[in-house]
């Protein structure tokens, strides 16, 4: 193709250029910054653990945790987002405005505490999903179990020990088979 | 010529008061033209006229005095050739000139590309010598058709006095001597294809890399400068006819002048760099023949009736 009808052509059909509202629609999958839902996150630092940059940190507290992401030191990597085991994070589709201040875009989200069924302190949510990915086939008495605090699994734990070992009981059955 | 009218052709018409803005103008029209064939939206008209103001007002950078004296007045040397190159083009038909202004002419046309070559050496920057090489190599190249051309221009006319040129009858010669210096144009103004000098993916700004601030406002303006004086002698020359009024004359200069200037941006947007030596081979094959045929139909003005 001759340049000089591109030229000509580049003339009638007007500059190609976006004025600034306007931008390019971003492609399917892109990785913008992390985003969480609370409601689904049970705690467990996997996204902290795996995150290269340390962007992604997860700090316990005694009612609630705290879970902070700093897309200035992210990487967008994606990786956080791969080894959740409840699907609680998530990549924005849109990258992250740009700003001077690298702490400008910090966010601090609380993940609240539910209280043991058996003795009430906060303790890390379990969630639907990974009592079905976790618990799956175990016997509803043993299910019931899986949602009290760590103080109460010990405590159960040892009781269960001490009743086959001392007293000669036979041991509860763990499925359903 | 009186004192009174050679101010004016050096301070208003075609000086300072009217080349500094058509310079912007220009300038701006180019950028904007090739913007536009890129497909991009390019500057607003009053971007040179605000790059201009802030490289003025940016610091200098502190150098060795001798070369600082260089690098600051080689720029306003250029600047004031183009002027004064200016203030010679026989726009209106009531300006005389003087015997010889042909010759001074060239020489102002000639001496930013001088002062171009010594700033590329002065700034000690290896890439503003690679520039300065190539400008002067270039120089001889592109001179030898464009002086060749003047000459015939020059001896056809039978005097070297600008007005008469310019008053002299088209033909052969004329025509042939003015599409020559039309082929030198894009080479004296440093663009596509001819880029050599100032190849930007290569050697940065060429001779003008080492410059900024101040300095580099008045090369921006000298290179303005360079395409109103440029585009003006083609016009001037080209153009067989005066319309007797000021108004005219300056109406009908100033638009040609700017048709020359987006004539030039589409053989620079179409164009790729070209190499030195394909850019020499050019000038000396097809500059060369065309100047060469323009002198001998001068010098023997009866080949010209012969073929009519």
């Amino acid at each position: 193709m001759n340049i000089f009808s591109v030229l000509l052509k580049n003339l009638r059909m007007g500059p190609a250029t976006l004025r600034f509202p306007e931008e390019v629609p971003y492609p399917k999958g892109f990785h913008g910054p992390v985003k969480i839902h609370t409601e689904k996150c049970i705690c467990c630092g996997m996204c902290a653990y795996v995150c290269v940059s340390g962007a992604v940190r997860v700090a316990e507290h005694k009612d609630n945790c705290e879970w902070v992401y700093s897309p200035g030191l992210c990487t967008f990597c994606g990786k956080c987002v791969s080894v959740c085991p409840v699907e609680a994070l998530h990549m924005a589709a849109k990258s992250a405005p740009s700003y001077f201040n690298t702490k400008a875009l910090d966010e601090v989200h609380l993940v609240p505490y539910s209280p043991c069924p058996e003795c009430g302190r906060p303790t890390p949510p379990v969630r639907e999903v990974l009592r079905a990915k976790a618990f799956k086939g175990v016997a509803p008495n043993v299910l019931v179990k899986s949602l009290i605090c760590q103080r109460c699994r010990q405590k159960d734990s040892q009781r269960a020990l001490v009743s086959i070992q001392v007293k000669g009981e036979p041991p509860p059955s763990r499925s359903d088979k | 010529m009186s004192w009174e009218k050679v101010f004016f052709a050096l301070l208003i018409f075609p000086g300072l008061l009217y080349a500094v803005p058509t310079a912007w103008l220009m300038l701006w029209l180019e950028r904007k033209f090739r913007a536009r064939m890129q497909g991009r939206i390019g500057p607003p008209f009053y971007q040179p006229f605000f790059d201009f103001v802030k490289l003025m007002a940016k610091r200098r950078v502190l150098r060795p005095s001798f070369d600082s004296i260089f690098m600051m007045g080689l720029p306003l040397v250029s600047v004031s050739a183009g002027l004064l190159a200016l203030a010679l083009l026989p726009i209106s038909s009531d300006s005389r000139g003087f015997a010889g202004d042909l010759v001074l002419l060239v020489a102002f046309l000639e001496v930013p590309s001088l002062c171009s070559v010594l700033a590329g050496f002065a700034s000690r920057s290896i890439f503003g010598q690679v520039g300065a090489t190539r400008e002067a190599i270039l120089s001889i190249t592109y001179n030898l058709p464009f002086l060749t051309a003047i000459v015939a221009l020059a001896y056809s006319a039978q005097s070297l006095r600008l007005v008469d040129i310019a008053a002299s009858p088209a033909g052969g010669v004329r025509a042939l001597a003015v599409l020559t210096i039309c082929l030198c144009l894009p080479v004296k103004l440093r663009i596509n294809p001819f880029s050599v000098s100032n190849a930007e993916q290569e050697i940065y700004s060429g001779p003008a890399t080492e410059f900024s601030g101040p300095q580099l406002a008045m090369w921006e303006l000298a290179h303005g400068l360079e395409w109103v004086a440029l585009t003006g002698l083609v016009v001037c020359l080209g153009l067989t006819f005066r319309t007797g009024t000021w108004i005219g004359d300056f109406a009908i200069y100033t638009s040609l002048s700017l048709v020359l200037v987006i004539l030039l941006t589409i053989l620079a947007t179409g164009t790729a760099r070209l190499k030195i030596q394909q850019a020499a081979r050019f000038y000396w094959r097809w500059g060369m023949g065309l100047s060469l045929v323009a002198l001998i139909l001068g010098v023997f003005p009866d080949i010209e009736r012969f073929i009519r």
